[in-house]
């Protein structure tokens, strides 16, 4: 089975360097809106994020998150972006460890949820 | 018998039990990653002080509503709501983006109730038939069928057949990770014991489509919508009335998935798709928000979760993990599974079978309440939805297993997901070789063994052989009707 998926592959990618399945150049991204953002630094956030959840754990580093990554996306109303991460916050912290009983990570720093 | 069942079930307080099943799994279902298997699994515990009618009634009800709950997080923002509802995404959301969200919701709303409906006939009616049907099937059927599913990876291809063909392999790949289905041993896991158990399949389909949706939102900017319609739930109606033939192909898709243990929720949807779309005149609009694209997995899903209850009532035997859990409530409740469930408890199997229509109908009828408010999330800034989404994902990653390094899994497929849309590499293909391969390798090994090692196994046996021709005339049919069309235009002139 392992071989045959390894057969498909190499299929592939014969026909490709042979020039038979040409790769279409990158799609380009839609016009510049002033709220865009690169994808690199939506990745970077993200990754953020997670280091974050594993030295403060998942609550703490969600309502970090959620206030900044709005900033980032060029978002300024802030009364908005705050109610917007405390609400999320909360409603998932409460829904998730409480409701679901979900053991959400604590952290280095030791937060139960 | 019947009305007996049906009083029963209409009384106050299953009534009860059945709105707040639908209403549970409807936002249980909407929540990125989480499917019908965790909604029915954590309210188990609650039945334990319900009737028993009651339990399976609530159940059921939370059951059919999460798979339909589901749809809406891939139609709005192209983040599945379960393995069950992947392709759902591939056209209700380009469908959201050129502003008929509404419409989309509509199309999900009353084919997810169709799908359940088709689903319950075949449970009351065809049970007898389709369960001698599953149980001629042995690991070479099983192979066959997996692999007539895996022809289909030329079409999700979407013209791009080299491109399919290595997305295809990679899954297959993909797939192969973790203990060998026969021996046992660990393999292709670089020795790290995280991957022992293979790649759980939810935090790979969040991080191929939602975080690599993520980035692209993050890109675009303003809304998911370009326009600030989002159209009428009632012309998604109209629509799938005027589409009998999709309907009677996935409901079929759906039952005969469901039927069989094994191949589920996660195949039924996808299956669905690439048969509607081989079935297509225009196959070329798929992908680009055509209604029946949305349709066929729509009723395939829940086709499905109710024909999966069929081996389950019937023989005792649990389709998936989903019925499993309904078959641990049913014996918990002290109802015996099997001949006898229907020859000694009484009005008890048709309480529960009215259970399960009502059920299809009330989750019918709150989205027809909700469906419209839930399509305006398509009108939200995306640097809030953005955020949204990202913890959403994970946490419905953290959930499945309790497990951080889903959350990195998750994180790692975005990354793949998003070059993968940016380069135009067909994901539906990963997708389709990823969830085939467990079946497609631990039933040809098996037949192997069943047939001592000769290939044989797989044409002789009526139902085996049935298949592989079915499958080489898939393959050939466009080579075929091309030659025929030819011919005739040489006759003609």
């Amino acid at each position: 089975m392992a071989a045959f998926s390894l057969f498909c592959i190499a299929l592939s990618l014969v026909f490709q360097f042979m020039g038979k399945g040409k790769t279409a150049p990158p799609e380009k991204t839609t016009e510049q809106n002033p709220e865009s953002v690169s994808w690199p630094a939506t990745l970077t956030l993200q990754g953020g994020y997670i280091i974050l959840i594993y030295v403060i754990g998942f609550s703490a580093a969600t309502l970090f998150y959620l206030l900044l990554s709005p900033w980032q996306m060029h978002y300024r109303r802030w009364g908005v972006i705050l109610l917007h991460g405390l609400l999320l916050t909360l409603s998932v912290a409460v829904s998730f460890h409480w409701l679901f009983h979900v053991r959400l990570p604590k952290g280095l720093i030791g937060i139960p949820w | 018998m019947w009305i007996d069942g049906f009083l029963t079930a209409l009384q106050p307080l299953n009534l009860l039990y059945l709105v707040m099943g639908s209403a549970i799994g409807m936002v249980i279902g909407a929540l990125p990653g989480l499917g019908p298997l965790f909604g029915v699994a954590l309210m188990l515990p609650l039945t334990y002080g319900m009737p028993a009618a009651t339990a399976i009634i609530f159940l059921s009800a939370v059951h059919a509503a999460t798979a339909y709950g589901d749809s809406f997080a891939s139609i709005m923002i192209n983040t599945p709501g379960g393995v069950g509802s992947v392709a759902s995404c591939w056209d209700g959301y380009p469908m959201s983006q050129k502003g008929q969200a509404g419409v989309a919701m509509g199309i999900s709303t009353l084919g997810s109730f169709i799908g359940g409906v088709l689903g319950w006939i075949s449970l009351v009616l065809l049970s007898p038939i389709l369960i001698w049907v599953a149980l001629k099937m042995g690991p070479s059927e099983y192979f066959m069928v997996a692999f007539m599913a895996l022809s289909l990876l030329a079409l999700a291809s979407g013209g791009q057949v080299l491109k399919g063909l290595f997305l295809g392999g990679i899954g297959l790949l993909l797939s192969f990770i973790g203990r060998d289905p026969i021996t046992a041993e660990p393999r292709f896991t670089f020795g790290l014991d995280y991957l022992e158990d293979g790649l759980p399949l939810a935090p790979v389909v969040l991080g191929l489509f939602a975080l690599s949706q993520v980035l692209v939102l993050a890109e675009e900017g303003g809304t998911i919508s370009q326009f600030r319609t989002i159209g009428k739930v009632w012309e998604g109606f109209r629509l799938v009335l005027r589409l009998p033939a999709t309907i009677f192909r996935a409901g079929v898709v759906g039952i005969f998935m469901g039927v069989l243990p094994a191949l589920g929720l996660s195949s039924a949807n996808v299956v669905a798709y690439f048969v509607e779309k081989r079935a297509s005149k225009h196959p070329e609009t798929f992908g680009h928000g055509e209604p029946r694209g949305l349709l066929a997995p729509e009723i395939a899903k829940n086709a499905c979760i109710v024909g999966d209850l069929i081996p389950t009532f019937t023989l005792g035997i649990p389709g998936s993990s989903v019925t499993a859990i309904f078959l641990a409530a049913m014996i918990m409740h002290g109802i015996q599974p099997g001949v006898e469930f229907f020859s000694r408890s009484g009005s008890l199997p048709y309480t529960v079978f009215a259970g399960i229509l009502l059920a299809q109908i009330s989750f019918f009828l709150m989205g027809l309440l909700f469906a419209r408010h839930f399509a305006k999330a398509v009108l939200i800034p995306n640097s809030l939805l953005v955020p949204l989404i990202v913890v959403l994902s994970f946490v419905a990653s953290i959930t499945l297993r309790g497990n951080m390094e889903d959350v990195v899994l998750t994180f790692v497929f975005g990354i793949v997901g998003y070059l993968m849309s940016r380069y135009r590499y067909p994901g539906a293909c990963l997708v389709l070789g990823l969830v085939l391969g467990d079946l497609v390798e631990a039933n040809f090994h098996r037949a192997l063994l069943i047939g001592r090692g000769s290939y044989l196994v797989f044409v002789t046996h009526p139902i085996s052989l049935t298949l592989l021709i079915l499958t080489i005339l898939m393959l050939a049919w466009p080579y075929l009707s091309l030659l025929w069309k030819r011919r005739r235009s040489a006759t003609a002139r």
